[in-house]
This record gives structure tokens, C-alpha cells and sequence, in this order.
């Protein structure tokens, strides 16, 4: 004992200990991450996990996005959302369970936002040209006519065989308003099956947090100002959470002194002109946070706020284009203002 | 040898026992053995678990910044902006385009870059841990990390915040 207690003395800087100091080795064990940096879904993404299995998790999440992005990008041939849009006008297309229930949950927030979330609004998208980056404004007759393609109750689909139809030609599906949400979900899941104590999970700017940090207090997550491309608004202070944020100030053309957001109006076919700059969600729902982050931001102030007060089961921070921040009240312990002369409302 | 008598167990200078055996010593682990023998675990676990604290404050208190360049995933270059003393540039190329990396002491940023929407450039400095500017038609991704002194990368507590939702 007098031999072991001589040779510890002289170690120094390893994490490697005797069973003797059991917790410094859980602590050691608990200290070591591992990230994962890569592009999917036309966005960064970055992956990190703390734990013994560290390196396994974010492996192991990085090939799930890469496997979601083969079934659900648009852009990608032979992709699921590919072949229903290749066939629209010529009847259903079999897809697998898991793409059915999404474009199954898509159309229910289509629903309850009163039109707000549409997936189907690919046609308006390829018309501004956000799908190719060979932006334009079109001309009103031309959005005229590919407004009847862009309803989702006009999606048909059969749960028993598990097929999707777009029954007019020209219709076509862009989950990108939910596939970076669902991923963020799977990608959580798929994680808290290794030996992981805690993880960061950025996919394009859409957060998720679970497990406390690695010197065991709550993750700083901030909202981007929306003004300020190297500033935020604020901080919130949380773990298990998802907060993701939609705004038009990183996807958008400027022609003529206009500046026109990736951000599409469902209802008009062209790009949303609201009071918000920027909605951010914060939920444990990665789906939820995603579909209504789109929906409160088309919706403006005044309608996202009486829909949170109807729902009541997320919380949001608003941020207007008179430079005013509102958040609801679930929020007001664990949300600051950057500013502390700026303005921050709760509802 | 005449005296006080003798106990069995005692021995006299011949080694011998007042019965005349040869004295063989007989040891029986007590309660008082075990009592010190886990002392002494004890003892020994608590002196590993405080080096291994000191250590871990040592490399904390080590630790500085780092500004990391990636492009498709690939670790590209690297610096350390805590020893800048001058601007450092970094020119990579792209395709058929590239962009300017510069860093100063503390800070770095994409200078320049022949994207098509310059969300990269408009990020403007990264000065804390956690920071990226991400270039997305280039696939390049500029980022501070927080490198404790082995190399590794560490938390940094004084990070303004540990991931921006955008």
C-alpha cells in the first residue's frame, strides 16, 4: 500500500487511475467529447457528445442525418420525396412508415396553423429561385398560376398502403420546414443509446441540448440578433431543450433596393412580410420547434402570440421590426436580454 | 531463566518458550489489521483524488484559444490566437473561388470570400469558444475552440455561449 501510495504521487496530467480512485475515473470518463463537423440537409451541422461512448454517438448521428438526407431531400434522385414529386398527377407512390408519418404530421400543422406550414409550397419556392439560387421576381401572373398547387389537404394519403399521392401535376413536397426538426429528434434518440452523459446538437442553426454540461451546469444557448450576424439578443439557460429559430436574414436576395426572404407566404406565393424579424421556439420537440418556428413567422406578432396562448405547450422568443423582443412567460427565469436597455416583453 | 513468569507466546533470548519450543511468531489479522488497512485505501484514494483534481486545474487554468479552419470536414489550419502578435492570413482555395482567413491576437474571421451570398464574411470576428462562420458553397467552416494544454479540446466556462440558434 505504503508502494502504491509513492507511485500515484508521481503521476501527473493522466486520466488513467487505479480502481481505487473510482470517481475520478467516472469523472475522467465523463470529461472526454467528441464532435462531428459536416455538411447535410444544404446546411452545417455539428455534433457533439460527452461520455464514454462519445465518439461512437456522434458517429453514429452523423449517418443517421446522411441516411435521412438520402430519403427526404428533394434535390436528391432517387430519394422518397423525390419519387412522390416525380409522379404527381400519376397516382400514389408507396413510401416507408417513417416518410409517411412525417408528411402525415406536416399536413397537421398545416392544419392547426391555419395554412401557415405548408410543405407543398415547393412550386412558389422554385419560382423565386431558392431551390437553384438563381433568384428572380417573378411576375404576378406566374405566381397566380402555381398558387393552386400549394395546399397540403389536397395531399392524399392511404395509411394502409402507406402511400402519398399528389394528385395534381406540377404539386410537389419540400419538408425542409420539418426535416432538420425530425432529424434533430432521431438523432437525440439514436444518442441516448450509448454511454453518453451529455450532447450539442446543431443542425443549421437549429439546436438541441440533453445532459448537463461537462462542468455539470446548464448549456448557454443563444438567439441570433437578427440584425447582427456576429451578435445575439439573448441567452437562454436550459438543458433537454430544442430551440430553433427561423428569420429571413441569412437566405435572401436583394433586386431593385428589395430584399426578398427564403421565407414563403403559403397563401400570397411569395415572401412572408411580417412585424418579426426572427421567431425562435423552444420545446423538447425538435418536429414542433421546426414547423412552427416557419408558422409563427408567417403568421406575425400578433397571431403567433394568441396561437402560443391557445396552445400553450412550447414557449417562443419573438423579435419584431421595431427592434423589440417578445418571449413568453415560461420563459422568464431562464431567458436575459443582451441588451439591458433593450426592450423585453413577456406574454 | 527465573522471574516473572513467562507467557507461552514469550520467548527468551534463546528463542525458546517456557514450554521449550522454538518460538514461532503467530499472526492473527484483527479487527484492528482491517481497521488500517482500510485507512490506508482510504488515505491512498483521497491522495489520487485530489492529484487528479490538481491536474484537471491545471489544465484548465492552461487552456487558450484556438481558431480552426475546416473545408469538406478536413482540418486545414490552425492557429493560436492567444500568441498572435501580428495579423495571419490564410488563403484558401475553393473550386473555382476561395476565401481569406484572417486571425489577430484574440480574434479571427473570414476576411474575404468569392462566395455568392457572403454569410461567411458577414459574421464578422469570432472571439469566443463555441463560435463558427460557416461558408456554406465552399463547405468550409471557421470555428475558436477552447485547447487545454495537452492539446485537447476543453470546456471554456467563459465561452459567452455554448451553441447560437439561428
Amino acid at each position: 500500500m505504503v508502494l502504491l501510495l509513492f507511485s500515484l504521487s508521481g503521476c501527473s496530467g493522466s486520466a488513467t487511475l487505479t480502481d481505487a480512485a473510482t470517481s475520478s475515473t467516472a469523472a475522467a470518463s465523463a470529461g472526454k467529447a467528441a464532435t462531428a463537423d459536416f455538411f447535410a440537409m444544404n446546411t452545417y451541422m455539428s455534433i457533439t457528445a460527452n461520455g464514454t461512448e462519445a465518439q461512437a454517438a456522434v458517429d453514429a448521428a452523423q449517418a443517421e442525418v446522411y441516411r435521412l438526407e438520402n430519403q427526404l431531400s428533394r434535390t436528391i434522385t432517387d430519394s422518397e420525396i423525390s419519387q412522390i414529386n416525380a409522379q404527381s398527377g400519376n397516382g400514389p407512390v408507396s413510401v416507408s412508415k417513417e416518410t409517411f408519418d412525417m408528411i402525415l404530421e406536416a399536413v397537421s400543422y398545416s392544419e392547426k396553423t391555419g395554412g401557415a406550414f405548408d410543405i407543398t409550397i415547393a412550386p412558389v419556392m422554385d419560382l423565386w429561385g431558392f431551390s437553384d439560387s438563381n433568384f428572380r421576381v417573378p411576375e404576378q401572373t406566374e405566381i397566380l398560376a402555381v398558387l393552386p398547387l400549394v395546399d397540403s389537404q389536397k395531399i392524399i394519403l392511404d395509411e394502409a398502403a402507406l402511400s402519398v399521392e399528389l394528385p395534381v401535376e406540377g404539386m410537389a413536397l419540400d419538408l425542409g420546414g420539418i426535416a432538420k426538426g425530425y432529424a434533430s429528434d432521431k438523432v437525440q434518440q439514436i444518442m441516448s443509446t450509448y454511454d453518453i452523459t451529455s450532447a450539442l446538437i446543431s443542425l443549421g442553426g437549429n439546436v438541441a441540448v440533453f445532459g448537463p454540461k461537462a462542468d455539470g451546469g446548464l448549456w448557454k444557448i443563444a438567439i441570433s440578433d437578427p440584425n447582427a450576424a456576429d451578435s445575439y439578443i439573448g441567452i437562454l439557460t436550459a438543458t433537454d431543450i430544442s430551440v430553433i429559430t427561423s428569420g429571413g436574414y441569412e437566405r435572401n436576395f436583394t433586386k431593385d433596393g428589395v430584399t426578398y426572404i427564403h421565407i414563403m407566404d403559403p397563401a400570397l406565393g411569395s415572401p412572408v412580410q411580417s412585424d418579426l424579424l426572427s421567431v425562435s421556439i423552444i420545446t423538447q420537440s425538435g418536429v414542433q420547434g421546426d414547423c412552427l418556428s416557419t408558422s409563427l413567422f408567417v403568421m406575425g406578432k400578433d397571431k403567433a402570440i394568441a396561437y402560443w396562448q391557445e396552445q400553450q405547450d412550447f414557449e417562443c422568443v419573438l423579435v419584431t421590426t421595431a427592434g423589440e423582443v417578445f418571449a413568453s412567460s415560461g420563459i422568464k427565469d431562464t431567458f436575459t436580454l443582451t441588451d439591458e436597455q433593450g426592450t423585453l416583453i413577456f406574454f | 531463566m527465573r522471574g516473572y513468569p513467562m507467557n507461552i507466546h514469550q520467548k527468551n533470548a534463546a528463542g525458546l518458550t517456557s514450554a521449550g519450543r522454538k518460538y514461532k511468531p503467530q499472526y492473527r489479522f484483527t479487527r484492528w489489521d482491517a481497521g488500517v488497512v482500510v485507512l490506508i485505501v482510504l488515505l491512498t484514494a483521497g491522495i489520487a483524488a485530489w492529484l487528479f483534481q490538481t491536474t484537471q486545474n491545471s489544465i484548465t487554468e492552461d487552456s487558450h484559444l484556438e481558431a480552426v479552419l475546416l473545408v469538406s470536414g478536413k482540418e486545414v489550419w490552425r492557429t493560436d490566437l492567444s500568441v498572435l502578435t501580428s495579423r495571419e492570413t490564410y488563403d484558401v482555395a475553393v473550386d473555382e473561388g476561395g476565401l481569406t482567413v484572417l486571425a489577430e491576437a484574440g480574434k479571427v474571421c473570414i476576411e474575404t470570400s468569392q462566395c455568392p451570398d457572403q454569410i461567411c464574411v458577414h459574421t464578422g470576428w469570432l472571439i469566443s469558444a463555441g463560435q463558427t462562420a460557416v461558408c456554406l458553397p465552399y463547405k468550409t467552416v471557421l470555428k475558436v475552440v477552447s485547447v487545454d494544454g495537452q492539446g485537447s479540446i476543453t470546456a471554456d466556462t467563459s465561452a459567452l455561449y455554448d451553441a447560437i440558434s439561428r
